[in-house]
């Protein structure tokens, strides 16, 4: 049978190219949403483990859960490092977990953190150690494969948070201790480092006080680091001068109060439930700070989103119903032109079943070549776009794994082959053969 | 006997075709079905088919009595015994020639046997087209080709319904050769339904039918 619903269906190779690929393009849409949603909802949901409270600038709520956890947006901006105190002291929070942003290296993000930040994302040393002095830098595992930086290796910041090529920070740079084992979070895509290293990169004078606010940080002097800053500047003396102006402008700054020690963001988990309700209140009425929930944003981000992919969805599966329709006149038309084939072969033997299968396979068969073609180009899709757009990258999408839920979309699609088949196949099952003998 | 009809009857509404029609066929046997059209010679070819049941009387095949058996055993019996060649209707247009003989194995429940289709192929002068879909082959090609999808799976019997019509003298005596050479060769009685008598010198026994019956 497989020979001759393959003679047919390239006997009439247009139609059938034409219905496979109206089927295709349904499974790519269908497809495509069904990995984007999934990955975007397994994402979001594993990031945000842990972390029941964000505390940041005032400005948008998502914004600060986008930029402080799932890294793909800019800060709303920084805040006192008081705030860690504030927080710390209060006896219903369990964990504080200061993120200070900026920087990144080829677009991977540099994070100034705390080692409780690797618990948190239940991240562990592949190589190496963690950071301990200023300097010092912990890769994750997508930073390690996509640069191939490696122990040892030394790196230049730029400035910006990767969606954009800033300057160089050149009189500092970083050295890799530590590189982090997969752990399919954000953090795989992040460098970390101390808080005070961000500081100093970006010329903020810091005194121990400040370290003290900075949990479990091993500190240097600030008279250190100006020093090596100076050693460098006279390692390299064609950026001499450049450094001399920055160093000026950051003078400038520091005496106008700009530059002071500040972190970007608190991730604060609770003790117990009642902080829930307290703690983000005080914040957002009694301070100049925000407070954000990660679970309420992002079940609001989930909820916009899944209207937004229900919506295609419907036209997704409206597609395949039109791609049904498309088999059925395409068999319809064809049972009818070789109506004498048929009979003969049921003169040659074959049963009404027989001819009935042939028929109903053929549009199975177009069916299943649509699905395969559809999943293949869904995911070369999402593997250009991954590819293409960093912030889907930075998200974490993987464009090679399969998601089970396509089997259902296959079933779907295969379901409605066969009812579309089923009106031809059962006109050539109760065809009169001697009439179309007959005729023949 | 690999086919017999005992007062078969048939007519279709108020004209009858055949009545009380009777004859038989032993196994390796030749005859030549001979009438006009509308006497009879295709509803008789349905009927020993198994494609319409008579309105009175016994048609078996390979001793079943096909009035006794369901849609799905005719077409049983029809498969394991019987092989037909039509005027216009040869082969599966999808499929190559040799792809068309596999089927006709395949159907008939035989095994697939390649070097049983190359040989009958080669036998037939058209290996050379094995591969050539029906709608690329010659009129003579696909004669040939239509006689080897029919005799491939060793059919006990071979029906040729109007094989010769429109052809010339010289290619009536070729096909009509090709028929009994290769139904002698693969061991299956033949039987021709024509109205074209040039056929009767070419058999040793032909009935001839006049509407309704033997004449």
């Amino acid at each position: 049978m497989f020979a001759l619903v393959a003679g047919y269906l390239w006997e009439r190779r247009l139609t059938t190219a034409l219905n496979v690929l109206l089927v295709a393009i349904a499974v790519v849409l269908l497809t495509v949403l069904l990995v984007f949603s999934s990955q975007a909802h397994t994402r979001f949901t594993k990031d945000a483990e842990g972390v029941d409270l964000v505390v940041g600038a005032k400005g948008s709520p998502l914004q600060l859960i986008l930029s402080s956890i799932f890294h793909i947006d800019q800060p709303t901006g920084n805040i006192p490092l008081e705030s860690i105190d504030l927080l710390r002291r209060d006896p219903a929070v369990a964990r504080v977990i200061p993120l200070a942003l900026g920087d990144n290296f080829r677009g991977f993000r540099i994070v100034g953190t705390e080692h409780s930040y690797l618990g948190l994302h239940r991240a562990e040393l592949a190589q190496g150690r963690l950071n301990e002095a200023g300097g010092e830098a912990v890769i994750g595992a997508e930073v390690a494969r996509e640069t191939g930086a490696g122990i040892g290796q030394r790196f230049f910041g730029s400035h910006g948070l990767g969606d954009q090529e800033g300057a160089e920070h050149e009189h500092q740079a970083f050295e890799v201790v530590g590189t982090l084992a997969p752990t399919g979070r954000v953090i795989d895509r992040l460098i970390l480092t101390n808080v005070e290293t961000v500081w100093d990169v970006h010329g903020i004078e810091h005194d121990h006080e400040d370290e003290e606010h900075i949990e479990g940080q091993a500190g240097e002097t600030h008279d250190e680091h100006e020093h090596e800053a100076a050693v460098h500047a006279e390692e390299r003396p064609d950026q001499r001068d450049a450094h001399e102006v920055e160093a000026s402008e950051r003078q400038g700054l520091q005496e106008r109060g700009a530059l002071r020690p500040e972190v970007t963001a608190l991730l604060v988990t609770y003790r117990n439930a009642s902080a829930a309700v307290r703690i983000p209140s005080v914040i957002n009425r009694q301070t100049e700070l925000q407070a954000a929930v990660p679970a309420v944003e992002t079940a609001r981000l989930l909820s916009l989103f899944g209207a937004s992919v229900a919506g295609a969805q419907i036209f997704g599966w409206l597609m395949v119903a039109v791609a049904g329709l498309a088999i059925f006149v395409a068999l319809l038309a064809a049972v009818q032109a070789r109506a004498g084939d048929l009979a003969l072969l049921r003169v040659m033997g074959a049963r009404r079943g027989y001819v009935f299968g042939v028929v109903l396979a053929e549009g199975l068969a177009i069916a299943l070549l649509g699905v395969l073609v559809g999943v293949a180009l869904a995911y070369a899709l999402l593997w250009l776009a991954v590819s293409n757009f960093r912030t889907l990258a930075d998200l974490g999408f993987d464009p090679l794994t399969l998601h089970p839920g396509i089997g259902l979309i296959a079933a779907g699609v295969l379901f409605i082959a066969i009812v579309s088949a089923l009106a031809p196949a059962l006109r050539v099952y109760g065809a009169d053969v001697l009439k179309t003998l007959g005729r023949s | 006997m690999i086919v017999s009809l005992e007062g078969v009857s048939a007519h279709y509404g108020a004209r009858s075709v055949l009545t009380n029609f009777n004859f038989s066929l032993e196994e390796g046997g030749q005859a030549l079905l001979l009438g006009p059209s509308g006497s009879g010679k295709t509803t008789l070819i349905y009927l020993i088919c198994g494609l319409l049941s008579p309105h009175a009387g016994a048609v078996r095949v390979a001793g079943q009595d096909l009035s006794k058996l369901a849609q799905a055993q005719r077409d049983d019996v029809r498969r394991a015994n019987i092989g037909v060649v039509f005027q216009t209707l040869r082969l599966v247009s999808a499929l190559s020639v040799r792809a068309n003989l596999l089927l006709a194995q395949k159907l008939a429940g035989k095994a697939r046997n390649a070097a049983d289709v190359d040989a009958l192929l080669a036998r037939l002068d058209i290996t050379h087209r094995s591969h050539a879909k029906p709608a690329a082959l010659s009129q003579g090609e696909a004669q040939r080709a239509a006689i080897a999808r029919a005799v491939i799976a060793k059919p006990a019997l071979l029906i040729a319904d109007e094989p010769t019509s429109a052809l010339d003298d010289a290619n009536t005596q070729r096909v009509v050769e090709l028929l009994k050479e290769t139904a002698q060769a693969q061991g299956s009685a033949l039987l021709i339904a024509t109205h074209d008598a040039r056929l009767r010198s070419h058999f040793a026994r032909a009935v001839e039918l006049a509407g309704g019956g033997a004449a």
